[in-house]
Protein backbone atom coordinates (compact mmCIF):
# COMPACT_ATOMS: atom_id res chain seq x y z
CA UNK A 1 0.00 0.00 0.00
CA UNK A 2 1.30 3.41 -0.74
CA UNK A 3 1.31 5.91 2.02
CA UNK A 4 2.28 9.64 1.87
CA UNK A 5 3.40 11.79 4.20
CA UNK A 6 2.64 15.54 3.78
CA UNK A 7 4.26 18.67 4.89
CA UNK A 8 4.41 18.71 8.89
CA UNK A 9 3.36 15.36 8.97
CA UNK A 10 5.34 11.50 9.73
CA UNK A 11 4.59 8.02 9.51
CA UNK A 12 5.36 4.81 10.35
CA UNK A 13 4.97 1.35 9.01
CA UNK A 14 5.86 -2.35 9.95
CA UNK A 15 3.50 -3.25 6.89
CA UNK A 16 6.86 -5.15 4.41
CA UNK A 17 4.25 -4.33 1.43
CA UNK A 18 4.22 -0.57 2.25
CA UNK A 19 5.63 2.51 0.53
CA UNK A 20 6.40 5.53 2.24
CA UNK A 21 6.15 8.61 0.17
CA UNK A 22 6.46 12.04 0.52
CA UNK A 23 6.15 14.71 -2.36
CA UNK A 24 7.60 18.34 -3.04
CA UNK A 25 10.47 18.56 -0.96
CA UNK A 26 11.89 22.27 -1.55
CA UNK A 27 13.56 23.57 1.19
CA UNK A 28 11.75 21.16 3.23
CA UNK A 29 13.46 17.61 4.27
CA UNK A 30 12.55 14.46 3.76
CA UNK A 31 14.00 11.87 6.45
CA UNK A 32 13.46 8.30 5.98
CA UNK A 33 14.59 5.66 8.59
CA UNK A 34 14.47 1.87 8.28
CA UNK A 35 15.37 -1.18 10.67
CA UNK A 36 15.93 -4.49 8.51
CA UNK A 37 15.90 -6.39 11.45
CA UNK A 38 12.56 -5.27 13.66
CA UNK A 39 11.25 -4.67 10.14
CA UNK A 40 10.13 -0.93 10.73
CA UNK A 41 10.68 2.13 8.74
CA UNK A 42 9.38 5.59 8.93
CA UNK A 43 9.58 8.79 7.15
CA UNK A 44 9.35 12.51 8.51
CA UNK A 45 8.74 16.09 6.16
CA UNK A 46 9.80 19.02 8.40
CA UNK A 47 9.65 22.23 7.19
CA UNK A 48 11.38 24.43 9.34
CA UNK A 49 14.39 23.82 11.74
CA UNK A 50 13.48 24.89 15.25
CA UNK A 51 10.26 25.05 16.93
CA UNK A 52 11.69 28.37 19.21
CA UNK A 53 9.48 30.40 16.72
CA UNK A 54 6.15 28.96 17.78
CA UNK A 55 5.92 26.97 20.79
CA UNK A 56 2.43 26.48 20.42
CA UNK A 57 2.45 25.17 16.83
CA UNK A 58 5.10 22.76 17.92
CA UNK A 59 2.95 21.20 20.49
CA UNK A 60 0.03 21.17 17.60
CA UNK A 61 2.32 20.31 15.06
CA UNK A 62 5.51 18.88 15.88
CA UNK A 63 6.80 17.56 12.73
CA UNK A 64 6.88 20.61 11.34
CA UNK A 65 9.93 21.42 12.75
CA UNK A 66 12.91 19.96 12.11
CA UNK A 67 14.27 19.53 16.37
CA UNK A 68 11.07 18.57 17.30
CA UNK A 69 10.07 16.08 14.70
CA UNK A 70 13.15 14.30 14.37
CA UNK A 71 13.32 13.34 17.77
CA UNK A 72 9.82 12.34 17.47
CA UNK A 73 10.21 10.21 14.06
CA UNK A 74 13.19 7.62 16.16
CA UNK A 75 11.30 7.39 19.18
CA UNK A 76 8.29 6.32 17.76
CA UNK A 77 10.24 3.38 15.86
CA UNK A 78 11.94 2.49 18.56
CA UNK A 79 8.76 1.85 20.37
CA UNK A 80 7.94 -0.44 17.22
CA UNK A 81 11.35 -1.87 17.85
CA UNK A 82 13.71 -0.86 16.33
CA UNK A 83 17.78 -0.13 17.59
CA UNK A 84 19.86 3.22 16.87
CA UNK A 85 22.66 0.56 15.43
CA UNK A 86 20.36 -0.90 12.96
CA UNK A 87 18.70 1.76 11.10
CA UNK A 88 19.68 3.03 7.67
CA UNK A 89 19.21 6.97 7.73
CA UNK A 90 18.25 9.10 4.55
CA UNK A 91 18.16 12.32 4.35
CA UNK A 92 17.03 14.46 1.16
CA UNK A 93 16.09 18.32 0.69
CA UNK A 94 16.87 21.18 1.91
CA UNK A 95 16.78 23.28 -1.22
CA UNK A 96 17.50 26.56 -2.00
CA UNK A 97 14.18 27.52 -3.39
CA UNK A 98 13.49 30.92 -4.36
CA UNK A 99 9.85 32.08 -2.68
CA UNK A 100 11.92 31.40 0.55
CA UNK A 101 14.08 34.25 -0.21
CA UNK A 102 12.29 36.30 3.04
CA UNK A 103 14.10 33.56 5.29
CA UNK A 104 17.82 33.03 5.81
CA UNK A 105 18.28 30.20 3.96
CA UNK A 106 15.70 27.78 5.50
CA UNK A 107 16.82 24.60 3.01
CA UNK A 108 20.61 25.09 4.51
CA UNK A 109 19.43 25.28 8.37
CA UNK A 110 17.20 22.23 7.97
CA UNK A 111 20.14 20.63 6.72
CA UNK A 112 21.72 21.73 9.67
CA UNK A 113 19.59 20.88 12.34
CA UNK A 114 19.13 17.33 10.91
CA UNK A 115 22.76 17.17 11.09
CA UNK A 116 23.33 18.43 14.74
CA UNK A 117 21.07 16.21 16.55
CA UNK A 118 22.67 13.38 14.38
CA UNK A 119 25.75 14.38 15.57
CA UNK A 120 24.69 14.50 18.89
CA UNK A 121 23.20 11.57 18.84
CA UNK A 122 25.98 9.75 16.92
CA UNK A 123 24.12 8.95 13.75
CA UNK A 124 25.28 8.74 10.40
CA UNK A 125 23.68 9.61 6.98
CA UNK A 126 23.87 6.25 5.45
CA UNK A 127 22.66 8.34 1.93
CA UNK A 128 21.63 11.95 1.36
CA UNK A 129 20.30 13.86 -1.74
CA UNK A 130 19.91 17.74 -0.17
CA UNK A 131 20.75 21.25 -1.50
CA UNK A 132 21.02 22.43 -4.60
CA UNK A 133 17.58 23.97 -6.45
CA UNK A 134 15.62 20.80 -7.44
CA UNK A 135 12.52 19.74 -6.00
CA UNK A 136 12.24 16.01 -4.26
CA UNK A 137 10.35 13.41 -3.95
CA UNK A 138 11.61 10.68 -1.66
CA UNK A 139 10.41 7.14 -1.58
CA UNK A 140 11.06 4.07 1.24
CA UNK A 141 9.76 0.63 0.70
CA UNK A 142 9.20 -0.80 4.27
CA UNK A 143 9.60 -4.63 2.91
CA UNK A 144 13.22 -4.05 1.33
CA UNK A 145 14.38 -0.79 3.52
CA UNK A 146 14.72 0.57 -0.15
CA UNK A 147 14.88 4.37 -0.54
CA UNK A 148 14.67 6.54 -4.26
CA UNK A 149 14.43 9.86 -4.67
CA UNK A 150 12.43 11.75 -8.43
CA UNK A 151 12.67 15.19 -9.26
CA UNK A 152 11.03 15.73 -12.46
CA UNK A 153 11.61 12.40 -14.76
CA UNK A 154 15.02 11.92 -13.20
CA UNK A 155 14.85 8.62 -10.77
CA UNK A 156 18.15 8.35 -8.15
CA UNK A 157 18.57 5.17 -5.89
CA UNK A 158 19.46 6.17 -2.36
CA UNK A 159 19.84 2.52 -0.41
CA UNK B 1 41.15 -6.24 11.64
CA UNK B 2 41.16 -3.56 14.14
CA UNK B 3 43.07 -0.37 13.27
CA UNK B 4 45.26 2.14 14.77
CA UNK B 5 44.63 5.52 14.17
CA UNK B 6 46.85 8.66 14.71
CA UNK B 7 44.98 12.20 13.98
CA UNK B 8 47.33 15.23 14.19
CA UNK B 9 45.79 18.69 14.81
CA UNK B 10 47.01 21.63 17.16
CA UNK B 11 43.23 21.77 17.22
CA UNK B 12 41.79 19.43 20.37
CA UNK B 13 38.76 20.28 19.31
CA UNK B 14 39.19 19.36 15.84
CA UNK B 15 40.89 16.25 16.81
CA UNK B 16 37.76 14.98 19.18
CA UNK B 17 35.49 15.47 15.79
CA UNK B 18 37.55 13.58 13.96
CA UNK B 19 37.87 10.57 16.62
CA UNK B 20 34.23 10.75 16.90
CA UNK B 21 33.76 10.81 13.87
CA UNK B 22 35.32 7.26 13.09
CA UNK B 23 33.84 5.89 15.82
CA UNK B 24 30.73 6.30 14.71
CA UNK B 25 31.70 4.68 11.17
CA UNK B 26 31.98 1.89 13.54
CA UNK B 27 35.33 0.97 11.57
CA UNK B 28 37.35 -1.35 14.39
CA UNK B 29 40.00 0.19 15.90
CA UNK B 30 42.28 -1.00 18.18
CA UNK B 31 43.59 2.51 19.62
CA UNK B 32 43.53 6.49 18.73
CA UNK B 33 46.92 8.36 18.92
CA UNK B 34 47.32 12.09 18.63
CA UNK B 35 49.79 14.37 18.19
CA UNK B 36 49.65 18.37 17.79
CA UNK B 37 52.23 18.83 15.24
CA UNK B 38 54.44 17.41 13.07
CA UNK B 39 57.16 16.72 15.33
CA UNK B 40 54.84 14.98 18.12
CA UNK B 41 53.29 12.37 15.18
CA UNK B 42 56.71 11.38 14.40
CA UNK B 43 57.75 10.63 17.94
CA UNK B 44 54.12 8.72 17.82
CA UNK B 45 55.00 6.89 14.53
CA UNK B 46 58.45 5.79 15.31
CA UNK B 47 56.90 4.42 18.55
CA UNK B 48 53.94 3.11 17.63
CA UNK B 49 52.34 0.58 14.67
CA UNK B 50 49.81 3.46 13.12
CA UNK B 51 47.41 2.15 10.03
CA UNK B 52 46.37 5.81 9.33
CA UNK B 53 47.26 8.92 9.77
CA UNK B 54 45.14 12.34 9.35
CA UNK B 55 46.75 15.08 9.82
CA UNK B 56 46.23 19.24 9.66
CA UNK B 57 48.15 21.44 7.34
CA UNK B 58 48.79 24.40 8.65
CA UNK B 59 50.62 23.16 12.69
CA UNK B 60 53.14 25.06 14.63
CA UNK B 61 56.29 23.57 15.10
CA UNK B 62 55.99 20.75 12.29
CA UNK B 63 52.92 21.12 9.13
CA UNK B 64 51.08 18.47 7.68
CA UNK B 65 53.11 19.22 4.15
CA UNK B 66 56.85 18.35 6.39
CA UNK B 67 55.04 15.36 8.04
CA UNK B 68 54.30 13.84 5.04
CA UNK B 69 57.58 14.83 3.08
CA UNK B 70 59.03 13.18 6.44
CA UNK B 71 57.03 9.82 6.27
CA UNK B 72 57.96 9.17 2.79
CA UNK B 73 61.99 9.25 3.55
CA UNK B 74 61.65 6.78 6.53
CA UNK B 75 61.01 2.86 5.16
CA UNK B 76 58.99 2.14 7.69
CA UNK B 77 56.83 4.87 7.54
CA UNK B 78 56.45 5.48 3.58
CA UNK B 79 53.28 3.38 3.11
CA UNK B 80 51.27 4.41 5.68
CA UNK B 81 48.56 6.41 4.48
CA UNK B 82 48.25 10.20 5.08
CA UNK B 83 44.99 11.53 4.41
CA UNK B 84 44.90 15.75 5.02
CA UNK B 85 42.08 18.09 6.54
CA UNK B 86 42.62 21.45 5.70
CA UNK B 87 41.34 24.42 5.00
CA UNK B 88 43.36 24.93 2.27
CA UNK B 89 41.53 25.59 -1.08
CA UNK B 90 44.43 26.69 -3.45
CA UNK B 91 44.66 24.16 -5.77
CA UNK B 92 48.24 24.29 -6.57
CA UNK B 93 49.18 23.86 -2.76
CA UNK B 94 46.37 20.62 -2.63
CA UNK B 95 48.28 19.32 -5.97
CA UNK B 96 51.84 19.43 -4.12
CA UNK B 97 50.22 17.77 -1.02
CA UNK B 98 49.36 15.05 -3.17
CA UNK B 99 52.52 14.85 -5.36
CA UNK B 100 54.44 14.71 -1.87
CA UNK B 101 52.54 11.67 -1.26
CA UNK B 102 49.09 12.56 0.81
CA UNK B 103 46.52 9.66 -0.32
CA UNK B 104 43.81 12.41 0.05
CA UNK B 105 42.32 15.92 0.99
CA UNK B 106 39.46 16.46 2.90
CA UNK B 107 38.94 20.28 3.38
CA UNK B 108 37.23 22.04 6.38
CA UNK B 109 34.37 21.99 7.06
CA UNK B 110 33.94 18.27 6.79
CA UNK B 111 30.88 16.32 6.70
CA UNK B 112 31.36 13.05 8.96
CA UNK B 113 29.85 11.23 6.22
CA UNK B 114 32.71 12.41 4.32
CA UNK B 115 35.93 11.36 6.49
CA UNK B 116 33.69 7.53 6.20
CA UNK B 117 33.20 7.61 2.72
CA UNK B 118 37.60 8.55 2.75
CA UNK B 119 38.46 5.51 4.61
CA UNK B 120 36.01 3.37 3.02
CA UNK B 121 38.63 4.78 -0.14
CA UNK B 122 41.80 4.19 1.31
CA UNK B 123 40.91 0.85 3.85
CA UNK B 124 38.42 -0.66 2.30
CA UNK B 125 34.83 -2.05 3.23
CA UNK B 126 34.46 -3.15 6.66
CA UNK B 127 31.22 -4.47 8.46
CA UNK B 128 29.60 -1.71 10.55
CA UNK B 129 27.28 -4.58 12.34
CA UNK C 1 36.26 46.88 -1.36
CA UNK C 2 35.19 46.74 2.07
CA UNK C 3 31.79 46.49 1.35
CA UNK C 4 32.72 43.41 -1.27
CA UNK C 5 34.44 41.69 1.67
CA UNK C 6 32.20 42.34 4.56
CA UNK C 7 29.29 41.20 2.07
CA UNK C 8 31.39 38.16 0.96
CA UNK C 9 32.47 37.42 4.61
CA UNK C 10 29.31 37.53 6.06
CA UNK C 11 28.31 34.36 3.55
CA UNK C 12 30.56 32.83 4.29
CA UNK C 13 30.61 32.91 8.27
CA UNK C 14 26.70 32.41 8.42
CA UNK C 15 27.32 29.44 6.59
CA UNK C 16 30.00 27.78 8.34
CA UNK C 17 28.58 28.46 11.66
CA UNK C 18 25.23 26.62 10.64
CA UNK C 19 27.94 23.86 9.05
CA UNK C 20 30.05 23.45 12.12
CA UNK C 21 28.99 24.88 15.07
CA UNK C 22 25.39 24.71 14.58
CA UNK C 23 24.70 27.91 15.10
CA UNK C 24 22.08 30.30 13.30
CA UNK C 25 22.64 33.90 12.95
CA UNK C 26 19.16 35.35 13.88
CA UNK C 27 20.25 38.77 12.47
CA UNK C 28 22.99 40.53 10.60
CA UNK C 29 23.97 44.43 10.72
CA UNK C 30 25.10 47.30 13.60
CA UNK C 31 21.68 46.75 15.29
CA UNK C 32 22.83 43.52 16.58
CA UNK C 33 26.09 44.85 18.16
CA UNK C 34 25.86 44.97 21.93
CA UNK C 35 24.98 47.84 23.84
CA UNK C 36 27.47 47.37 26.13
CA UNK C 37 31.08 48.06 25.27
CA UNK C 38 32.15 45.83 28.04
CA UNK C 39 31.53 42.83 26.28
CA UNK C 40 32.35 39.39 27.50
CA UNK C 41 34.00 37.44 24.28
CA UNK C 42 36.48 35.88 23.17
CA UNK C 43 38.46 36.46 20.06
CA UNK C 44 41.12 35.15 17.73
CA UNK C 45 42.91 36.21 14.91
CA UNK C 46 43.91 34.80 11.59
CA UNK C 47 46.67 36.34 9.16
CA UNK C 48 47.09 36.27 5.55
CA UNK C 49 50.11 36.48 3.29
CA UNK C 50 50.88 36.17 -0.29
CA UNK C 51 49.68 37.95 -3.48
CA UNK C 52 46.97 39.77 -0.93
CA UNK C 53 47.91 40.29 2.50
CA UNK C 54 45.17 40.94 5.34
CA UNK C 55 43.77 39.55 8.77
CA UNK C 56 40.35 38.40 10.11
CA UNK C 57 39.40 38.75 13.91
CA UNK C 58 36.61 37.20 15.15
CA UNK C 59 35.06 37.90 18.41
CA UNK C 60 32.33 34.99 19.96
CA UNK C 61 30.72 36.13 22.87
CA UNK C 62 32.12 34.09 25.62
CA UNK C 63 28.91 32.11 26.46
CA UNK C 64 28.49 31.51 22.62
CA UNK C 65 31.79 30.23 21.97
CA UNK C 66 31.33 27.42 25.08
CA UNK C 67 28.30 25.99 23.44
CA UNK C 68 29.86 26.16 20.18
CA UNK C 69 32.64 23.81 22.01
CA UNK C 70 29.88 21.73 23.28
CA UNK C 71 28.34 21.47 19.97
CA UNK C 72 31.48 20.62 18.27
CA UNK C 73 32.25 18.43 21.23
CA UNK C 74 28.84 17.01 21.01
CA UNK C 75 29.09 17.23 24.75
CA UNK C 76 26.97 17.00 27.16
CA UNK C 77 28.34 18.83 29.95
CA UNK C 78 29.19 22.68 30.41
CA UNK C 79 33.68 22.91 28.94
CA UNK C 80 36.25 24.37 30.29
CA UNK C 81 37.51 27.79 29.17
CA UNK C 82 40.19 26.32 27.29
CA UNK C 83 38.01 24.19 24.79
CA UNK C 84 36.01 27.67 24.41
CA UNK C 85 39.24 29.50 23.20
CA UNK C 86 40.12 26.48 21.28
CA UNK C 87 36.64 26.74 19.37
CA UNK C 88 37.19 30.47 18.64
CA UNK C 89 40.41 29.79 17.12
CA UNK C 90 39.03 26.99 14.82
CA UNK C 91 35.98 28.84 13.79
CA UNK C 92 37.73 31.62 12.97
CA UNK C 93 40.22 28.80 11.28
CA UNK C 94 37.48 27.28 9.13
CA UNK C 95 36.00 30.97 7.98
CA UNK C 96 39.13 32.16 6.90
CA UNK C 97 40.39 29.81 4.91
CA UNK C 98 36.88 29.95 3.06
CA UNK C 99 36.79 33.22 2.98
CA UNK C 100 40.06 33.46 1.06
CA UNK C 101 38.87 30.81 -1.39
CA UNK C 102 35.47 33.25 -2.26
CA UNK C 103 36.89 36.13 -2.28
CA UNK C 104 39.93 35.76 -3.98
CA UNK C 105 39.49 32.38 -5.65
CA UNK C 106 42.74 30.63 -6.22
CA UNK C 107 45.33 33.07 -5.21
CA UNK C 108 48.33 32.32 -4.03
CA UNK C 109 47.59 33.75 -0.26
CA UNK C 110 48.81 31.31 2.77
CA UNK C 111 46.76 31.17 5.86
CA UNK C 112 48.88 31.32 9.05
CA UNK C 113 47.95 29.87 12.04
CA UNK C 114 45.36 31.05 14.12
CA UNK C 115 46.09 33.28 17.59
CA UNK C 116 44.03 33.94 20.55
CA UNK C 117 43.16 37.80 20.36
CA UNK C 118 44.12 39.20 24.24
CA UNK C 119 40.46 41.50 25.37
CA UNK C 120 42.64 44.62 25.30
CA UNK C 121 42.45 44.39 21.60
CA UNK C 122 38.65 43.95 21.95
CA UNK C 123 37.83 47.62 21.87
CA UNK C 124 39.28 48.67 19.00
CA UNK C 125 37.11 45.91 17.04
CA UNK C 126 34.21 46.78 19.10
CA UNK C 127 34.47 50.59 17.35
CA UNK C 128 35.48 49.61 13.94
CA UNK C 129 32.63 50.78 11.48
CA UNK C 130 34.06 47.88 9.24
CA UNK C 131 32.74 45.24 12.33
CA UNK C 132 30.52 42.80 10.94
CA UNK C 133 27.79 42.01 13.49
CA UNK C 134 25.66 38.96 14.04
CA UNK C 135 23.35 37.93 16.53
CA UNK C 136 22.28 34.41 17.95
CA UNK C 137 20.42 32.81 20.35
CA UNK C 138 23.78 32.19 22.63
CA UNK C 139 25.21 35.51 22.00
CA UNK C 140 26.49 38.18 19.34
CA UNK C 141 29.36 37.96 17.15
CA UNK C 142 32.11 40.34 15.87
CA UNK C 143 34.06 40.11 12.10
CA UNK C 144 36.72 42.20 10.89
CA UNK C 145 38.16 41.70 7.58
CA UNK C 146 40.82 43.78 6.42
CA UNK C 147 43.52 43.82 3.29
CA UNK C 148 46.80 45.54 4.16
Amino acid sequence: MRLTVGVSEMCISKNPGDIIVTHALGSCIGLAIHDPVAHVGGLLHYMLPLSKIDNDKKDIKPFMFGDSGIPALFNEVYKHGAKKESLTVVMAGGADILENCNYFNIGARNIAIARKMFWKNGIMITAEDTGGSKPRTLYLEIGTGKTWLTSGSERTELT
Amino acid sequence: MAYSILIVDDSEIIRSMISRTITLTKLPVHTFREARNGIEALDVLNRDWIDIVFTDLNMPVMNGLDLIKNMKKTVDLEDIPVIVITTEGNSNRLDELKDAGARDCIRKPFTPEKIRDIITNVLGVWDAK
Amino acid sequence: MQNKLNHIMASVAESIFEQVAFVFADDIGIRCKPQNSNWDALGAELKFTGTINGTIHLWLETTLASNIALNMLAAEEPVEKEKAIDAVREMCNIISGNFITSAYQNADIILHIPDSLDTKKLQCDFDDPDGIWFSSDDGAILILVKEA
